[in-house]
């Protein structure tokens, strides 16, 4: 499985894994009703059928509680998205450009690089824009994405909260090369980040920095 | 002709001819041969005609969906069997065939065309000559396709055309997009023909609670067809507008807004969803009560929840578009409408089994094709929940998950019942039936073949592998795999299927009027059904699904429904 140790990436998995619960209980319900009907009211053991027209309480029971089980699904996934949409102070702004067929992140004070590095710990608001055709930014280790849409920016909140590698990967059809528009997210320690940033250190030692988790 | 629907249930095995009534498929016109067929107005050479032209789609659709398949061999970008190019216009042309030439028009234009005026007591649908010419619109926008292949290169866009890729890409979309604006009209055209069958020409006594439920489904269907598709023709027309004079409407470049295209274009598609698999659900309600020799357990429910999926089905798309940017407002209220969408399917479901419920059950193959129809449309059902919920869909969008979820829905719940159908009036529509057995034999490799071609793809989503790639990580090899396998599996078992119906065509036994015990009108004519239905117009007295023989509960002892 997918690395998931980011937390909002648990709480995903945990929305998932719900979901999964509920869905299994109630695919035995309805599957295991519908054999033991076929089973028990075969023509050979039970050769003359009823015409039951319909039961009402019945048909209320399996409305509301349906009704009662989505609303909670629909809390659950509403509460696990909404708490990456608010942007703390310390956020560090990383502009993400999207291009057929490449990602390029820009910093703050005017870097560039094709790989996206991050700093552990410290909230990033990636800025998602495209220069040509609709991308779609996808970090599969965060259980993030946001579409890079021309003309439009669009902000997505990462927390990196353990050092290693992940894959970025374009979601959004972009034409020729779309499957090999994928590129890596590194997560640095603060230090090694800054001397990064700061052009001390290429990021081929870097990224042997974060190799070995992830 | 007083208990027609009595005497369908009482007296299943007439012999097939029906009183000196030429049947529809001996030629009694003037005209001979083909064109006989090509120009008949008649309602079921017409379900014929279509039959014939959307199941040559649907194999050229299948040969493209077992070579993107074949693509996943090997891992990454090199040593593949098609480039990228080739393997981008693969899937266009495979979502193309199968969405608009294939699953949309479906059931409606083919068992629709064939079975709606006969289940309501009509002789044919309300504009004959309309439905011909939508036949005809069909098959040209079909052929404009066909023709945007030639002209500059396969079309690479997807079938969703997104913009402002689908303006700048060098292939042929602006013809390949004009071909589904005039199917488009073929769709909306059949939608107003069978809306005013519906309200105008039933038979005397069937009272809207005494339709069957497949005419039910139909006319929910009708609705979306006739209120939806006109969006999509704007949307297409719009598209091409921008291609040709450089009108600046989606494309950014230009001033335009590409969002904006995506709202349009889901505005249709999403009911279009209920397009596709409305029919069918009409199609379970009937066989789930022929072969349990019942009444539909909530006839009403059933019924009513068709309009209620055809309703809330317009004020959801936005669910496609959780990522696209739109505001935490509009996710909210996209996401909770989602969710209250799949409770009248749920209804359905339960409704449907609950019919199984002290049943007298005949494991015919119809049934059996209910039967994994029940399990496969519950996996894609409730998969969806997945994608309804914005957190986990936000991971899971555009990935290999959604590409499992939708074929669960579409090809597992859809086109499985599809499958049945064709199973189920197969002995009407013919005078014959086919080997059982072999029917039988074909449903098992399709429902394995499914499973291991479909389930596959959820856990690849979940693990983070994006659609519409050429190329995968290594990580992902043993599912794909899994996958590809699975996709030979099912064509074998749709080899043995069509290969059964057909010799069942010419060689199978001969069929009496009612060989299931069914109690819908259809049933109570000849096999094949005479050119014009029927003699005399019945005049309905029953519910549709009053089965003569079945014990009736103490506070349903007078067998009428109002």
């Amino acid at each position: 499985m997918l690395p998931g140790v980011q937390s909002h990436a648990l709480a995903v998995d945990d929305v998932a894994g719900f979901i999964l619960w509920a869905d299994i209980i109630l695919f035995a319900i309805v599957v295991g009703a519908m054999f033991l009907f076929v089973f028990k009211y075969h023509k050979k053991r039970h050769p003359r059928a009823v015409n039951i027209h319909g039961n009402v309480p019945l048909e209320v029971v399996w409305t509301v509680v349906p009704v009662l089980l989505v609303l909670y699904m629909f809390y659950l996934g509403w509460t696990g998205y909404i708490q990456t949409r608010f942007t703390p102070k310390n956020a560090m702004p990383v502009k993400v450009i999207g291009r057929q067929w490449s990602w390029s992140f820009e910093y703050a004070n005017g870097k560039t690089s094709d790989s996206m590095f991050v700093p552990l710990g410290r909230p990033i608001k990636c800025l998602i824009t495209s220069v040509d055709v609709i991308h779609g930014f996808y970090v599969p280790g965060f259980r993030e994405k946001q579409d890079a849409i021309p003309g439009r920016v669009r902000y997505m909140m990462l927390y990196p909260e353990q050092i290693g590698h992940y894959e970025i990967s374009c979601s959004q059809y972009c034409g020729l090369n779309h499957a090999l528009m994928q590129t890596q997210l590194v997560v640095l320690p603060v230090d090694k980040f800054n001397q990064w940033l700061n052009g001390g250190v290429s990021k081929e030692e870097v990224k042997e920095v974060a190799s070995g988790n992830p | 002709m007083s208990d027609v629907a009595f005497a369908a249930g009482g007296a299943p095995h007439g012999h097939s001819s029906n009183g000196g009534a030429h049947s529809y498929l001996e030629n009694t016109g003037k005209r001979k041969g083909i064109l006989s067929w090509i120009l008949s107005t008649d309602h079921k050479r017409i379900g014929i005609l279509y039959l014939i032209s959307i199941f040559s789609f649907f194999a050229v659709g299948v040969v493209l969906g077992v070579l993107m398949r074949l693509e996943m061999l090997v891992p990454g970008p090199t040593g593949k069997i098609f480039n990228a190019q080739e393997y981008n216009a693969l899937f266009t042309l495979h979502g193309v065939i199968m969405v608009f030439l294939f699953v949309v028009p479906g059931i409606p234009a083919t068992l629709g065309n064939f079975f709606l005026p006969i289940q309501i007591g009509a002789k044919d649908v309300a504009f004959p000559r309309l439905n011909l010419l939508s036949w005809y619109l069909y098959i040209t926008g079909a052929a404009i396709i066909l023709v945007s292949l030639f002209m500059h290169g396969l079309p690479d866009t997807g079938w969703t055309f997104y913009v402002p890729y689908s303006i700048r890409t060098g292939t042929d979309v602006t013809t390949a997009v004009f071909g589904v604006f005039v199917l488009g009209f073929s769709s909306i055209l059949t939608g107003m023909n069978f809306l005013t069958t519906i309200h105008r020409m039933r038979a005397p006594g069937m009272s809207w609670f005494k339709m069957p439920l497949f005419v039910w489904a139909l006319y929910a269907t009708a609705w979306i067809q006739v209120i939806a598709t006109p969006v999509l023709a704007i949307t297409l027309l719009l598209i091409i507008i921008e291609r040709v004079f450089s009108v600046g409407i989606f494309d950014p470049a230009k001033g335009g807004d590409p969002v904006l295209y995506q709202h349009m274009f889901w505005v249709y598609s999403h009911p279009a969803v209920y397009i596709m698999i409305l029919p069918p659900m009409g199609v379970v309600s009937e066989i789930v009560s022929t072969f349990s020799h019942r009444t539909v357990f909530g006839y009403k429910a059933v019924a009513i929840s068709s309009l209620a999926i055809a309703f809330i089905g317009y004020l959801v798309w936005g669910h496609h578009m959780f990522v696209a940017g739109e505001t935490e407002t509009a996710q909210f209220a996209f996401s909770l409408l989602t969710f209250l969408v799949a409770i009248p399917s749920g209804i359905k479901v339960f409704n449907w089994v609950a019919t199984m419920y002290k049943g007298s059950i005949d494991l015919q193959p119809p049934f059996l094709f209910l039967m994994a129809f029940i399990m496969l449309f519950a996996i894609g059902g409730l998969t969806g929940l997945f994608l309804g919920s914005v957190a986990t869909d936000v991971h899971l969008t555009g990935t290999y998950f959604v590409v499992g979820h939708f074929h669960y829905i579409i090809f597992g719940g859809a086109v499985f019942i599809f499958f049945g159908a064709l199973h189920y009036w197969f002995p009407k529509m013919f005078g014959r039936m086919y080997n059982k057995k072999a029917a039988n034999i074909s449903l098992g490799f399709l429902f394995v073949g499914f499973n291991m071609l479909y389930f596959p793809m959820l856990l690849l989503g979940y693990e983070g592998m994006p659609r519409r790639y050429f190329s995968y990580l290594p990580q992902y090899e043993t599912l794909q795999h899994v996958s590809m396998v699975g996709s030979w599996v099912l064509v074998i078992g749709l080899t043995i299927m069509f290969w059964n119906l057909i010799r069942g065509i010419r060689k199978g036994e001969k069929a009496p009027a009612n060989p299931w015990g069914g109690t819908t009108l259809e049933w109570t004519i000849a096999s094949p059904p005479p050119t014009e239905n029927f003699e005399e117009i019945p005049v309905i007295t029953h519910e549709p699904y009053y089965h003569p023989d079945a014990e009736m509960p103490e506070e349903h002892a007078v067998p009428v429904a109002k």
